[in-house]
């Protein structure tokens, strides 16, 4: 679903710099819900011809109206464009500031306004400590808060903001972390538990 | 010369004023179709980036946006 912020083994969704064999397990975004102060604006948008209309077809000159009709519904089709725009705008850079998490790493990917991309990744087996908050009475409310990933990779710190239900998202990462950490000792010759094996001879 | 003071004192009035603000609507538009324009070009970015299967919905939209806005924009040219 298009409003999704969090969908698990997501179906023809690919990344740029996605390993071959490497699965996405995890798409996240921030909870649709913190989007309300641009949807309130647009929907201030949408309603605010019906007066802005009303208006402008009352300025009056010579007892003739100031602003031509055609203008003013030419002008009226341009709020709607801009409002469309803004809308879309809006909701394009919620949908494709994503986190990610696949088999094999976690990717952070920003876009902020039209002119501005960066995408951050780092490994699991990398990732040292995993947190997550909920504050404040709308976090607390409708669960939503942030996941705080700190790693040894070049990009230090991970933060996935406004994610619903971050303890969840928390357990999730932990818990992959954990794995891949235990199959990485198994292939070293290390029990699941940690503990070294006695080789044959 | 005079064809000139006579434009610009226009200007000055009323309907002349309102030529004006209407002339910069028309500006306006025309710098929001380059905008519309760009955002087909970050959409086509941001799919790259990120494929799912609604690229294809964002690109028509963003198209239907763009088209729109230069629609508009031509239309008002023959108003104004």
């Amino acid at each position: 679903m298009v409003f999704a912020s969090f969908i698990e083994n997501p179906s023809k969704t690919h990344y740029d710099g996605e390993d071959k064999g490497e699965r996405i397990l995890y798409v996240m975004r921030s909870a649709f819900l913190t989007n309300y102060k641009w949807l309130t604006l647009t929907i201030i948008m949408i309603l605010a011809p019906f007066l802005m209309d009303i208006f402008l077809a009352t300025l009056k000159f010579d007892g003739r109206m100031l602003l031509k009709p055609g203008f003013i519904v030419m002008f009226t089709l341009f709020w709607y464009t801009g409002t469309f725009g803004y809308f879309l705008t809006k909701f394009l850079l919620w949908y494709f500031n994503v986190y990610i998490i696949t088999t094999k790493k976690i990717v952070d990917m920003d876009f902020r306004g039209l002119f501005y991309k960066n995408i951050s990744e780092a490994t699991l087996d990398n990732i040292e400590d995993v947190t997550s908050t909920v504050k404040g009475t709308f976090g607390v409310v409708f669960n939503i808060g942030n996941v705080f990933i700190q790693t040894a990779a070049e990009t230090r710190e991970f933060e996935f903001e406004g994610v619903h239900d971050p303890a969840k998202v928390r357990d999730i990462i932990s818990d992959l972390v954990r794995d891949i950490r235990d199959s990485y000792m198994r292939g070293k010759g290390f029990s699941r538990r940690g503990e070294i094996l006695l080789k044959e001879d | 010369m005079t064809n000139y003071i006579d434009f610009i004192a226009k200007l000055f009035t009323v309907n002349g004023a309102v030529d004006v603000i209407e002339f910069f609507v028309f500006i306006t538009m025309v710098i929001y179709t380059l905008l519309a324009f760009i955002l087909t070009r970050q959409v086509k970015l941001m799919n790259r980036s990120f494929t799912t299967p609604y690229a294809p919905l964002f690109r028509t939209l963003a198209l239907l946006h763009f088209g729109a806005s230069i629609l508009v924009a031509t239309l008002t040219l023959f108003i104004i």
